[in-house]
């Protein structure tokens, strides 16, 4: 079966067919998206989060940390 | 063998600086609470490299790409409901902000600061019992994807197992959440970029429409539509959803990155932006289950058709860098289910087990060693037991065994002034039913999993009630 025949033989399994095709299409673009945000800004949070441990480190040196 | 030289040296070359990177984390481990929740010290991006890694491993490519190939597109309902609750938990702040309001580092813990001690050891209990299932195929399941992948022998299997539970213990025992965070970065990058390889290689390979032509052959209106799909149906998507909210919410692995954001508002903005991720991880790889159909066609075992269709359809080079990624979503989720299984034995079973509480030193230590158990009894698990149909199912059914009683004791407990110990028991008990009647009566998933939360939300009701009058009366 062709594909524009498809889509004439059945509606019901298009308009799913194309609920899904823009369903995926959304959801690899949000994925592409915050993939290339996170890889960036990521790498400033991990710096960050080294240097508040660090931080906390030096202030307590003899003393185990404790979580809030 | 489907490996060249280049695959392998990008392989090892990645394993190696991995391994770097989370034994440079020991060095930043002074107390329990760096070792369980990075000391409370994550942002917003970082947060969600975490999270997304930490829920992204070959065995979600696995079980997607499983029910893609067996269902088609219906299966896209799974990581649409996926993706959809964790959006609106991100929106609202639905239970999270409360929960990393309180502090906490483990979900039993709430246990205890809302409830009884006595029903916190309960809960630890059943959280280490589902949690433990459940990750006791994962590596099964990775090991036969990477053997099929590089083209080795299955029976390398046993090897291949203890292999990745081996590297994947080295830096989690030694430095505990800080070099979990550091290396899901890194993994969350490399898996990020094998997934959108792997996926435009399928469409490139299958092409579009011959995907559509395939489903619409092997699995008829059925491959399309979730309602009419004999796997699916109402019940099934109404399950998923209160799955999904009981595991963005009670999961232990997800749970412990709420924990460790640096506010709670920065925990409602990871679940925000991870829900997005969500809908990508479970469509795209549901998309190479349906490329493997279209290529390989419909005699392949299921669970194998995806691995098989990649060693097939990626070039030199490529086949490495995506090995690497899937090594890498493999160790990030690994890692992450062990440090929070073996956390919630330490912290909510032998922890308020005993008389004297433990200091730090001793509370760290006592988490790597039962880091070490919990790897022995994952490796095993997975040489002796056989799975019996998709593995998605499996990993539904195990958590339910206590994130139906979690969800409607944690709820009501925050939600709900009159919820009390007696509610907190019975939606606890009550919550395990189901999975019990799945295993044991072979009652449909769907059925066993939905009767589980309502069974839960209902005891939770009652026996607070109950508990309620019983006091009244005894005061």
């Amino acid at each position: 079966m062709r594909y524009s025949e498809c889509l004439q033989t059945n509606e019901f399994t298009m308009t799913w067919y194309g609920f899904w095709e823009f369903d995926f299409a959304v959801a690899g673009l949000a994925f592409v998206f915050i993939l290339a945000v996170v890889a960036v800004r990521g790498l400033s949070d991990l710096r960050q989060m080294f240097r508040l441990l660090d931080q906390e480190r030096r202030e307590n040196p003899s003393q185990e940390n404790q979580s809030n | 063998m489907n490996f060249h030289l280049i695959d392998w040296i990008i392989v090892i070359a990645y394993l190696a600086a991995t391994m770097a990177a989370g034994l440079y984390g020991k060095r930043y481990i002074t107390g329990l609470g760096d070792f369980l929740v990075a000391g409370r010290k994550l942002g917003t991006y970082i947060g969600i490299a975490t999270l997304a890694a930490t829920e992204i491993g070959t065995i979600t490519f696995m079980y997607y790409a499983q029910l893609g190939f067996r269902t088609g597109y219906a299966s896209f309902i799974n990581g649409l409901i996926a993706g959809l609750v964790m959006i609106f938990i991100g929106r609202t702040g639905f239970l999270v902000k409360k929960m990393r309001a309180m502090g906490i580092m483990t979900v039993p813990e709430f246990f205890e600061a809302r409830y009884s001690r006595k029903l916190r050891l309960l809960t630890g209990v059943l959280v280490a019992i589902g949690g433990i299932l459940n990750m006791g195929v994962f590596l099964k399941v990775e090991g036969t994807f990477l053997l099929l992948i590089s083209g080795l022998s299955r029976e390398y299997l046993k090897e291949m197992m203890t292999g990745i539970l081996l590297l994947e213990l080295l830096y989690t025992v030694l430095g505990g959440m800080v070099s979990i965070v550091i290396t899901d970065f890194i993994q969350f990058v490399f898996l990020g970029i094998g997934t959108i390889l792997i996926t435009g290689f399928t469409i490139y390979k299958a092409g579009w429409e011959h995907m559509y032509q395939a489903v619409l052959t092997n699995r008829g209106e059925a491959g399309f539509s979730p309602i009419t799909n004999p796997d699916y149906g109402w019940g099934f998507i109404l399950f998923q959803i209160l799955l999904w909210m009981a595991v963005d919410t009670c999961w232990q692995t997800t749970a412990m990155r709420t924990f460790s954001t640096k506010d709670p508002e920065t925990s409602r903005k990871v679940f925000s932006w991870t829900g997005f991720i969500f809908l990508g991880r479970g469509m795209m790889p549901m998309l190479w289950g349906i490329g493997a159909l279209t290529l390989l066609g419909p005699h392949v075992d299921s669970l194998e058709a995806m691995p098989i269709m990649i060693s097939k359809i990626l070039p030199v080079g490529v086949l490495g860098l995506v090995t690497a990624g899937m090594l890498a979503a493999t160790m990030s989720v690994n890692s992450s289910y062990l440090l929070g299984w073996s956390s919630v034995i330490a912290q909510d079973v032998i922890g308020p087990a005993r008389k004297k509480p433990m200091s730090q030193k001793g509370q760290v230590r006592l988490n790597r060693v039962t880091n070490l158990c919990v790897s022995l009894f994952v490796l095993f698990w997975g040489i002796w037991y056989t799975l019996p149909g998709p593995v998605y199912y499996y990993l539904n059914i195990t958590a339910t065994i206590f994130l139906a009683g979690a969800f409607a004791a944690v709820t009501g407990g925050l939600y709900w002034s009159r919820a009390n110990t007696v509610g907190g028991y019975s939606a606890m008990l009550a919550g395990a039913a189901g999975s019990i009647a799945f295993f044991f009566f072979q009652a449909p998933l769907a059925w066993a999993g939905l009767g589980s939360f309502a069974a839960a939300a209902l005891a939770m009701v009652i026996g607070s009630l109950v508990g309620a009058s019983r006091h009244r009366r005894n005061g």
